[in-house]
């Protein structure tokens, strides 16, 4: 039976060409941009779930308000944190701890005596319990690897990176020239989709034995504490009786005097990368808009392929009508042929689905190269396994229930009269299919001039900072006193400054495109230090406003030769608005009190500026001079040409070799940077663009297959309405008539709705964004019409080149 | 065998009642071959269909073998179209993407009948019919009286009691058409009984008893 059915299956299929083609086509289209959807999706949705713990394992974060206002929301708690709540409360199984050591230089020495050396930009210091917490297989070394101070843990790469094939353990690092480390451990390379990336953990030791109180200080936040739960503890009910208990016994008194409080919350570790965007993220948060977007695309891009298919076979009914007729008469039950064409369908989605796979495996390193998705196999993924099998399934099943019903309820006695027709609720079905394909048309052509629109608009606004023409070059870190390492320093700036392709040098402690590192807090001159605010500061030398060209709007620059200890701040528009001023020239000259006691001149206000990203609103920020150590030396470029830069970097190489041996050369172009912050954007312009003619594409093939089975259904009637002198132009429009009303409904369900969600959803989640002007609406509409009826007209000119003679004489 | 009672079949329209067939009342015995004829628009067909449980009188009664037919569940249809009938058409109605054997082994594949027995049931029958070296072919590739063959073949595989004809030579000309009765009638003489449909006054002579319609009704027995 079965094998009868896959043989009348294939020939069905091959009598029917190219409507075969076209449905395949489509499925095939539509299941695999969905398969690259769903992989980019659960990408996302996979940060951290390979921790067996995962869901037990919480970081803690906080809130900090003052006056019942929002200060800061934080990644960081306080050191003592973790260890006050394990010793208190028995639903903590263990804690464990991370601080940041960004931006270090690691050098080793190889057995001939030859130095390795690497700037490394993400290492932290960790307790030795995170690597069990964190399940960190340790492939090498001791599993204790971090009791003791001076130990590190590295990375299976960064072993190889430092030691080749010699053997870590018991090796020696440095760290910028100082401080050395011993190798105990090499873990296994964390996997790219984790919230905390890192190919250095130095032992926590180190850094608790160099610091004094640690346990008792509950005012500096800089560690990122995580806890285990034991089994079946519910994390906010946990959260809700511990931490305040946690603030009461041990720092209200503080918080009170400072009319502050602060709420804490439990994030589990899996929900970081979509669910937590908050300061002193380890790595860029995900966006889980963006996800949910694409994942509803994903099941669009199906539906409208599914659509197709159903439309497709019902349309094609009528010629399996009598077939079905002869079958019923023959004594074959309405059950065995639903049966039948349900076996069918699912042979054809099989058959879609093996395609498909083939295509996706061949097509899959490009994908995953340009969204960068590493260490991720999709069909391995539990919540693909779930979901994704879950929707394809159902797909398969509801696309070939209806036509297999519809199919298998015609009459037979009506069918082999030869008066068969399609029914009426089966034609506005088929109807309000074709609609739902229009909606979701215009809906994503729409969204495509939005999304690109956006992208645009942020690439081209101010930032109130000119980071245009600029190269950075990471500052060295060396064991030298301050003052050697000034002298060489300004050694390496002059010596640049000197090369004809540079017109500018600065020295800042952080540069545009990445979150300001430094802060304090301070007051005006008069309040309690109980008023003390948080202010974002940058450390820079007399030359960065110009550099940046960043605009003063009241008192004055730095001067050529003032320095710290002459105690002058500038301070951009926020900064001044935090302190309490409203006017620029009233908050020149005025005292600005850092800290508990140390008074500031405020001698410039500078306007507000994007320095992390057009994406992040500007932050309050305090600009000192800094003569101690520099992080980054930037200089401007004097040509715009494009070799530029290549013809600069060699001579930059050789002086930075010469000053400072045996130190990593680094440098990145500014531009560069800000283009990449904006990539993300970019590129999911670039994918909603991709996505929406994919499924364009897939439905206009549906509705030229629609067409082809409506005119080879009415080719005798077109026949005669030849002869009778009908022009292509009257099919054509005979044709168009009937996609005409389903067209027009497409369009006044998709404007609203288009509107609605693009207005409330997607553009309300931008800092700055573009206003939706009417050709947005306009253009798709437009486009989409001439798509259709473009079509249509070329499939009457296609159908009118028939022989009148065969056509009128078949019977 | 057949009893057909005062069968009615009318359409209502607004304003008015067509009827297609008017007080029929007919009796069919087992092993009579009976030839319907009459001009077109007489209801031959519409009688065929009601006798074949295709379609439904809208009055009267009918019974097969003293059992009332009417009203039968889809199931039960299912069973008598399996087991106890067999329809010949005059547009023959093979399935087109299926073989010349795979046509005739349909209903068998209904009937639930094992593979082997299948084969060789159809085998005998392509036998009879002279078939043999057509079996792998399509129905387009047949003549009308070949295609009409099959038809015919495939409706009596599965040894129904009682085959309908619909005009199964209106389409082919006389030397097959005759070739089509003689097999109808060595079918009838071998026990089957058979009703036909018919415009032909010579093939309607092969049958044992003649029926005429006229406006839906039974003019002469």
């Amino acid at each position: 039976m079965i094998l009868t059915y896959l043989k009348m299956f294939y020939r069905n299929l091959k009598k029917q060409k190219l409507i075969s083609a076209i449905n395949l086509f489509g499925l095939t289209l539509g299941i695999l941009s969905s398969l690259f959807i769903f992989e980019y999706v659960f990408y996302e949705r996979s940060f951290d779930g390979y921790h067996e713990k995962g869901s037990r394992v919480c970081r803690v974060a906080y809130d900090r308000y003052q006056y019942g206002k929002l200060q800061w929301r934080t990644a960081n708690s306080f050191y003592p944190t973790g260890n006050w709540l394990k010793e208190n409360y028995s639903e903590v199984e263990e804690w464990g701890m991370v601080i940041r050591k960004y931006n270090i230089t690691v050098g080793s020495e190889n057995r001939v005596g030859d130095k390795v050396t690497y700037n490394e930009t993400k290492t932290y210091y960790a307790s030795n319990s995170l690597l069990t917490m964190f399940s960190i297989p340790i492939m090498e070394g001791s599993n204790l690897c971090l009791e003791q101070p001076n130990t590190v843990a590295i990375s299976q790469q960064a072993a190889i990176r430092y030691f080749g094939k010699d053997r870590p353990i018991g090796q020696l690092l440095t760290v910028n020239d100082a401080e050395k480390y011993t190798v105990t451990a090499v873990f296994q390379d964390i996997p790219a989709n984790s919230h905390l990336k890192t190919e250095f953990f130095f032992s926590l030791p180190t850094f608790v034995n160099a610091r004094q109180n640690l346990n008792t200080n509950w005012r500096g936040d800089l560690y990122h504490t995580y806890i285990q739960l034991a089994e079946g503890v519910d994390p906010a009910k946990f959260c809700n009786r511990a931490l305040p208990d946690m603030i009461a016994k041990n720092y209200l008194s503080a918080l009170n005097a400072s009319q502050t409080s602060d709420e804490y919350y439990l994030q589990p570790i899996c929900d970081i990368h979509l669910h937590s965007n908050i300061e002193y993220e380890t790595e860029p948060p995900g966006n889980p808009k963006t996800t949910n977007i694409l994942f509803g695309f994903a099941i669009f891009l199906m539906l409208v392929a599914w659509i197709n298919y159903v439309n497709l076979v019902t349309a094609q009914s009528m010629e399996r009508a009598r077939e079905i007729g002869i079958k019923k008469i023959n004594g074959a039950t309405r059950t065995g042929l639903v049966m039948q064409f349900l076996a069918e369908a699912f042979v054809f989605n099989l058959l879609c689905l093996v395609v498909t796979l083939l295509l996706f495996i061949l097509i899959n390193p490009l994908f995953k190269e340009v969204t960068n998705i590493r260490d991720f196999n999709l069909f391995l993924h539990p919540g693909f396994i779930r979901v994704g099998l879950l929707i394809f399934l159902s797909g398969i099943v509801l696309s070939s229930i209806y036509p297999a019903l519809v199919l298998s309820s015609y009459q037979p006695v009506t069918v082999l009269k030869g008066k068969f027709k399609n029914s009426v609720q089966g034609l506005l079905f088929r109807k309000g299919l074709i609609t739902i394909q229009f909606v979701i048309s215009i809906v994503l052509l729409i969204g495509t001039l939005v999304t690109f629109r956006q992208a645009t608009f942020l690439m081209e606004k101010e930032m109130g900072v000119d980071y245009t023409s600029s190269l950075v070059v990471r500052a060295p870190k060396t064991a030298d006193d301050a003052e050697t390492r000034m002298n060489k320093l300004m050694l390496f700036k002059n010596r640049v400054l000197e090369m004809a392709e540079v017109k500018a040098f600065t020295f800042t402690s952080d540069i545009p495109g990445q979150e300001i590192n430094n802060f304090f807090s301070g007051r005006r001159k008069g309040f309690d230090v109980n008023d003390n605010k948080a202010y974002f500061a940058i450390n820079v030398d007399d030359q960065f406003l110009d550099f940046f060209n960043i605009k003063l709007l009241a008192g004055r620059n730095f001067h050529k030769n003032e320095t710290l200890s002459q105690k002058t701040v500038l301070m951009n528009k926020l900064a001044m608005e935090r302190l309490g001023y409203t006017d620029p020239n009233e908050a020149v000259n005025k005292i600005f009190v850092k800290g508990a006691d140390q008074d500031w001149l405020i001698v410039g206000i500078v306007d507000d500026f994007y320095y992390k990203s057009i994406k992040t609103a500007p932050v309050p920020t305090v600009i000192t001079l800094n003569d101690g150590p520099k992080t980054y030396l930037t200089m401007k470029l004097s040509s715009l040409q494009p070799g530029a830069i290549a013809s600069l970097v060699p001579k930059l190489r050789t002086q930075y070799a010469t000053i400072f041996p045996n130190q990593p050369f680094e440098y990145f172009s500014l531009d560069e940077r800000m283009v990449l912050d904006l990539k993300p954007d970019k590129t999911f312009g670039a994918v909603f663009t991709l996505f929406s003619v994919l499924a364009i594409l897939i439905a206009v093939v549906g509705i030229v297959g629609l067409i082809l089975i409506n005119i080879s259904q009415n080719r005798k009637e077109m026949g005669i309405r030849k002869a009778l002198g009908a022009e292509v132009g009257d099919v054509s429009r005979l044709l168009s008539r009937q996609m005409l009303v389903q067209f027009v409904v497409a369009v006044f369900v998709a404007l609203p709705l288009s509107w609605y969600g693009y207005n409330n959803w997607f553009l309300q989640t931008y800092l700055h964004h573009i206003e939706l002007n009417w050709w947005f609406f306009l253009l798709p509409v437009v486009g989409m019409s001439v798509i259709i009826f473009s079509v249509i007209y070329l499939l009457s000119v296609n159908l009118f080149r028939m022989k009148l003679a065969e056509v009128l004489q078949y019977e | 065998m057949i009893h057909l009672a005062k069968i009615d079949k009318y359409y209502d329209s607004k304003f008015q009642r067509t009827f297609v067939l008017k007080g029929i009342n007919l009796d069919v015995k087992e092993g009579e071959f009976v030839s319907i004829m009459g001009p077109s628009g007489s209801g031959k067909s519409t009688l065929l269909n009601i006798i074949g449980l295709l379609d439904e009188p809208s009055a009267g009664e009918y019974s097969l073998y003293d059992q009332s037919v009417l009203d039968l569940k889809e199931k039960v249809k299912v069973e008598y179209h399996r087991n106890f009938m067999g329809f010949i058409f005059q547009a023959y109605h093979l399935i087109e993407e299926m073989t010349v054997y795979e046509n005739i082994e349909t209903p068998l594949i209904y009937k639930g009948v094992k593979s082997k027995d299948r084969q060789a049931m159809v085998a005998d029958l392509l036998d009879r019919f002279n078939m043999v070296a057509k079996k792998e072919l399509f129905p387009q590739q047949l003549s009308g009286g070949q295609q009409q063959l099959v038809g015919i073949a495939r409706a009596i595989i599965g040894k129904p009691k009682l085959l309908l004809a619909d005009e199964p030579t209106g389409n082919l000309h006389s030397d097959q058409g005759e070739m089509i009765m003689a097999t109808l009638r060595q079918l009838n003489k071998e026990g089957m009984t058979i009703l036909q449909v018919t415009h032909n006054e010579k093939f309607a002579e092969y049958g044992n008893r003649i029926v005429r319609l006229e406006d839906g009704m039974i003019r002469k027995v």
